[in-house]
């Protein structure tokens, strides 16, 4: 890239239809779709529009935590959704081995992306 | 108009610092850049108002924040002049984040080369196959000089050369510089106007055109190639 800062820096310019970004979040996230059907399993999916408008989480600190909170739910959500490819046991056991062989991290990277990768 | 998200489940990885850092880089380059803050954090809007208050925010450079799926989406579809959008996302999995990543040219993960970061990363990449369109690009951020010479470095980026994730070429160097600027209220060459460090900023400059070279070829890469783009 040359130096010069007074060149522009010219990007590729790909830009997705609006028709084409919806059906793809509505198919990424079936609750951006059917936000306005009641939730299902309300005691595992949290509301489907997170996190809550900028102005509330500024304001007010307790605010801030819930959609801290709220992300974290769904963090879960998402993690048992996909606990078939994922395999946190990976992880919880590389960790153990990390404390418990002293091993080197080269060792650990290699393991755990050779798990991940199922090379 | 082209979006690139900065993403990564896990937090403190270098998401809003890299997505600011290229961010005004492009901008100084005469480029319309549009940052959305998909973060509760805030913390790339909060460093466009301190710049704003400072008087060192580029005109042609624009922080806001998007809350909601709803509110990204509005302003993805209706993007003014911006040429070009960086969203950067909350560093767990939530809706907002999955959103910002498919309605993406590219999204970058930056990563530190270390055993749990790479985990994190890699969980991503495989989560991400299940998408239809998810262009993923990790970028090693915060590699430490004597960092290049251990083995635990080298074997790192050679599994990932070898893997299946696709990694930019060039890597982000940790440099104080960069952690400044996170935390002050102007461009690198603005905070640091002290003709004694001019090399410093241009080194970390430097390492930054690279990196937009690297995200350049990428975009075109997933472009060009029908099999990834929908
Ligand atoms: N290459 C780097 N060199 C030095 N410091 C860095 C580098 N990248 C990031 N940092 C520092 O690491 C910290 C975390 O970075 P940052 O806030 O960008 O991470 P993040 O992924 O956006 O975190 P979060 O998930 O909380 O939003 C900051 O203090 C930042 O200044
Ligand atoms: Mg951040």
């Amino acid at each position: 890239m040359k130096d010069n800062p007074s060149t522009k820096i010219q990007i590729p310019q790909v830009r997705l239809s609006s028709t084409q970004m919806s059906s793809l979040i509505g198919e990424a996230i079936p609750s951006a779709e059917k936000k306005m059907e009641p939730a299902k399993v309300a005691n595992t999916r949290p509301p489907p529009q997170e996190p809550p408008p900028v102005e509330d989480i500024i304001t007010e600190n307790h605010a801030e935590k819930s959609v801290r909170n709220r992300a974290r739910t769904h963090r879960s959500h998402l993690l048992e959704r996909l606990q078939i490819q994922l395999q946190p046991s990976v992880i919880a056991e590389t960790k153990i081995r990390a404390v418990q062989d002293r091993t080197t991290a080269s060792a650990i990277v290699e393991a755990a992306l050779r798990a991940y990768l199922k090379l | 108009m082209t979006v690139i998200t900065f993403a990564n489940s896990k937090g403190g990885v270098g998401k809003s610092t890299l997505c600011l850092l290229i961010g005004s880089e492009l901008a100084m380059h005469g480029s319309n850049v549009l940052i959305l803050d998909a973060d509760a954090q805030k913390s790339c809007f909060k460093w466009a108002e301190r710049c704003q208050k400072a008087g060192t925010l580029p005109s042609n450079l624009k922080v806001e924040p998007a809350a909601t799926i709803e509110q990204l989406t509005a302003r993805l579809g209706n993007p003014g002049n911006a040429e070009i959008v960086l969203v950067d996302v909350q560093g767990s999995m939530n809706d907002l984040l999955t959103a910002a990543i498919v309605a993406s040219s590219l999204t970058l993960v930056p990563s530190k080369a270390t055993v749990m970061e790479m985990v994190e990363a890699v969980q991503l990449f495989e989560w991400s196959k299940n998408l239809r369109r998810a262009p993923l690009r990790l970028v090693l951020n915060g590699v430490e000089g004597i960092d290049l010479k251990t083995v635990a470095f080298q074997d790192a980026i050679t599994l990932i050369r070898g893997s299946r994730i696709p990694c930019l070429g060039n890597f982000v160097r940790s440099r104080k510089l960069y952690q400044q600027f996170s935390k002050d209220a102007g461009t690198l060459a603005q905070i640091s106007d002290d003709p004694a460090k001019q090399d410093q900023v241009e080194k970390a400059r430097k390492n930054i055109r690279d990196l937009i070279e690297d995200i350049v070829k990428a975009i075109a890469e997933e472009n060009s190639d029908p099999a990834r783009s929908a």
